[in-house]
């Protein structure tokens, strides 16, 4: 994740960025190229004339490997002028200045074309075959073959030996590509970057390594401590001495710490062999400086690979220390989401999307609804980094970019900080997670992969969340039609009893308004019977209150509200029903029997709505048997406790009994086969046993008759 | 009072009404017998002895309407007054047809109780019509 990829996955992008423009690039190049041959005509050990590095060459390298081939022809051609500005004043005889600039391009040529081929990264040296194919490529091929063609024109320019020539160039190269090239090319690509961002600590680190290897290096090959304790053989293993500190920051730092802490002992070594110091000090030049090329490229190789590895493992631990916090993250999210009651998932949402925040160092993560209606975003929750956001600091993610990609089910970064993915199923997308970076420039691919897959998650949380908002609403709406058809239902079957009421209130008010009359009649008579009239009065209030039961019962009756469960005893609510119903009963000539339990059946339930439920099956088994002849007019009540622990009732009539197709429908609503039935009266009675989590059925009968059934869990305090 | 020997029936099955009725028409100067059921007055052996009968439309068993018809199908011409607490349609002239007296809506007014026995009793006309159940 260290290289900046653009939100269309070009890479480079931050080396496009520092060679912004068409001329900047090539005019570093170009003075890169110019200060680097004017450092390499001065590395040398005098009187010898090789140089032991050439940088050049890795510069060309450098610049080739970073850039387009497209506009490889541009920077080469900027290079050339530096080149003859540096090389005419002193290479002779002048004309061999143009061709040594061709071989010097023929070995960057070379080198880029090979790495470009093999390398799936050619700016990284992160793992072993990137670091190899560089190797290869760059190190070896490269100079190796260039010089082929070097040695023939300069052999054939100046007379010298060819593979003097060969042999002199080869190795001076090879150093300079495998020291140079890979932090040189790190630095631009993305070190940049990574220095600015880097712990303070991990900085401290590498300048007190530096530090330590610049003054080890001094210290070793500047003989100052074999001054201190002369002992014959020891600046021959002098060598060893800074090489803890190139293996540490080959360790610690991988290719770059390699190359840079290469670097400083090569400098050093230079340095101290152009002052007749150091190990090889007591070489002829020239063979010193072969001796200062060969030790650093068999370091430099091993400790190059070395650090390729360390990085490429350092770099899948934490490959896989990322993923697994991720499934981690991933697991758990989805754990609790299908774990938590619906109504805690908006609780804990807020904190869910913080650890996703936290995951991704995001300082903004929402969770956005779309409104299939409106095609619009709404922001079901959000976590941000600063305190007190209020909803229209999102306006920016209700743009219709965002809404457009949620709409089509895309994932994706919208910019270098943005990102959103879509949730849905199907082709359906109801929603999306959205994120913002404070820092621009780090969303990957991968990233945008989890982000998706976080979505899912979430995604199962909407969906749940919708789909209980849709449950209550039915339920609320349910019970709200329920109950106002079950008073609809109501007042209806108290305008059937109205003929029987009507009858059992004129009753006692007959009553009351003979014995008041007679009463009067015997205030004016001439012998007053006291006890006939204490008698009449006594009539006259037992009427009242006879009437005010009567009148207590409708109002309960009508009485619209309920919804309060309590513990009922089931028998109760069917004596006062079966009372009720008493009057009209005598009145259509038939016979109510009651065969209750003789244990309370305990139910829990609201009375109104059970008050409704046995109304309603005993009203529909009387209208059954009117047809019937008077003398077998029988509905008859049973209820029992079940060995089950259910409380069970049954209703049966002694009517024609209930057709077979009329049975399959007989609990739908405005089913009905009276010709004055509103066909409500079953379908409330299944509505309510069904609300109180039992179950009604037409049971087979051995009368020709109806026989109806239903249980209710017993709310029976068990023994 | 020339009702001083008027013998009069009483049927309603609800035994309080039966009381306050029985006590009002006493009251008023008649000789009351009661029934509980249209069964128990027609099985008794004082028809003959009786001068008007007040019956309950709506009872168990016989009916109001049930009794009359049974009373003309044994050629007793008995004057029979009945009384109703519900003003079912078409109750008014299938009582005339059968051969009630008058029709009289509950709760019953002592006036209008002894000017309907007392106009049935002396044969006047059946059921006025100002003596409609009210509703």
């Amino acid at each position: 994740m260290d290289v900046a990829m653009g939100p269309a996955g070009r890479p480079f992008e931050s080396a496009a960025r520092v060679f912004k423009g068409s001329w900047k690039g090539p005019v570093a190049t170009a003075v890169a190229y110019a200060i680097g041959a004017q450092v390499g005509f001065h590395l040398r050990f005098p009187p010898a004339t090789t140089s032991i590095l050439w940088p050049p060459n890795a510069i060309l390298t450098t610049a080739l490997l970073v850039v387009n081939p497209k506009k490889w022809w541009f920077y080469l051609l900027a290079a050339l002028p530096a080149h003859l500005l540096v090389e005419l004043p002193i290479v002779k005889p002048a004309g061999m200045v143009p061709l040594l600039f061709v071989t010097n391009c023929s070995e960057a040529l070379i080198a880029a074309v090979i790495v470009r081929s093999f390398s799936d990264r050619p700016d990284r040296f992160d793992t072993l075959r990137r670091m190899v194919v560089f190797i290869i490529g760059a190190v070896l091929a490269a100079p190796a073959l260039s010089s082929f063609l070097d040695a023939a024109l300069v052999s054939a320019m100046t007379g010298e030996p060819y593979w003097t020539i060969w042999a002199t160039r080869v190795p001076a190269n090879a150093l300079t590509e495998l020291t140079l090239v890979p932090p040189a090319v790190i630095t631009i690509s993305s070190g940049l970057r990574r220095i600015r961002e880097a712990p303070q600590a991990r900085l401290v680190e590498a300048i007190v390594l530096s530090v330590a290897t610049a003054i080890t290096g001094l210290a070793v090959f500047g003989d100052h401590i074999f001054k201190m304790w002369p002992m014959s053989g020891l600046p021959a293993i002098s060598l060893a001495f800074p090489l803890p500190f190139v293996l540490v920051a080959a360790l610690r730092f991988g290719p770059i710490g390699a190359s840079m802490s290469l670097t400083i002992i090569a400098g050093i070594l230079i340095l101290t062999g152009m002052n007749q110091h150091g190990p090889f000090s007591t070489l002829r030049p020239a063979d010193g400086v072969l001796a200062v090329q060969s030790f650093l490229i068999v370091e430099a190789l091993p400790l190059m690979c070395l650090s390729a590895i360390v990085e490429e493992r350092r770099k899948t631990n934490a490959d896989l220390r990322d993923r697994l916090t991720f499934e981690r993250l991933l697991s758990q999210l989805s754990r609790e989401f299908v774990r938590s009651p619906t109504p805690a998932l908006s609780q804990h949402l807020e904190a869910w999307l913080g650890r996703c925040a936290e995951y991704f160092h995001a300082e903004e993560v929402l969770l956005l609804r779309i409104d299939p209606g409106a095609r619009a975003l709404t922001v079901v929750q959000s976590w941000t980094h600063r305190q007190g956001t209020s909803t229209a600091d999102h306006e920016h993610w209700r743009s219709a970019a965002v809404l457009d990609r949620l709409w089509d089910g895309t994932s994706a970064a919208l910019s270098d900080s943005m990102a959103v993915a879509a949730m849905g199923s199907g082709a359906q997308m109801f929603g999306g997670l959205a994120i913002r970076r404070a820092e621009p420039g780090h969303l990957t691919p991968d990233d945008i992969n989890r982000l998706r897959l976080i979505a899912e998650a979430f995604a199962n949380v909407l969906a749940r969340q919708q789909g209980e908002d849709d449950r209550v609403r039915a339920e609320l709406e349910a019970q709200r039609s329920r109950a106002e058809l079950a008073h609809v239902s109501r007042q209806r079957s108290m305008g059937e009893l109205t003929a029987s009421l009507a009858h059992e209130l004129n009753q006692p008010l007959t009553g009351i308004l003979g014995n008041a009359q007679a009463a009067r009649r015997m205030l004016g008579m001439p012998s007053l019977d006291l006890d006939e009239l204490k008698a009449t009065l006594d009539d006259i209030i037992a009427d009242e209150r006879r009437a005010a039961e009567t009148i207590l019962r409708i109002r309960k009756w009508l009485r619209k509200d309920g919804g309060e469960t309590v513990a009922i005893d089931l028998n109760n609510v069917i004596l006062e029903v079966a009372s009720l119903l008493r009057n009209d009963a005598v009145l259509r000539n038939l016979s109510l029997d009651l065969r209750l339990s003789p244990l309370p059946l305990m139910i829990l339930g609201d009375p109104v709505e059970l008050r409704q439920l046995i109304l309603n099956l005993l009203l529909n088994a009387m209208d059954a048997v009117s047809q019937a002849r008077p003398a077998s007019r029988t509905v008859s009540v049973e209820s029992e406790l079940t060995a089950a622990g259910a409380v069970h009732v049954s209703v049966e009539d002694s009517g024609d009994g209930v057709a077979k197709d009329a049975a399959a429908h007989i609990f739908e609503p405005f089913y009905t086969t009276k010709s004055n039935g509103m066909g409500m009266g079953l379908s409330i009675a299944k509505s309510i046993v069904e609300s109180h989590h039992g179950s009604i059925w037409l049971a087979k009968s051995a009368h020709p008759g109806a026989r109806f059934e239903f249980a209710l869990p017993s709310h029976e305090a068990r023994p | 009072m020339t009702r001083r020997h008027t013998r009069v029936a009483l049927v309603d099955d609800d035994e309080s009404v039966r009381r306050a009725l029985a006590r009002l028409l006493r009251c008023a100067g008649y000789d009351v017998e009661t029934f509980a059921t249209g069964e128990a007055f027609l099985g008794s052996s004082s028809i003959a002895a009786l001068d008007c009968a007040l019956v309950d439309v709506r009872m168990p068993g016989e009916t109001g309407l049930g009794l009359v018809s049974a009373l003309r199908g044994a050629h007793i011409t008995l004057p029979v007054v009945l009384m109703t607490g519900d003003a079912e349609a078409g109750l008014v002239e299938k009582a005339q047809r059968l051969g009630a007296s008058a029709v009289l809506a509950k709760p019953l007014s002592y006036a209008d109780v002894v000017a309907t026995i007392d106009a049935a009793v002396a044969g006047g006309a059946p059921v006025p019509a100002n003596r409609k159940p009210a509703r």
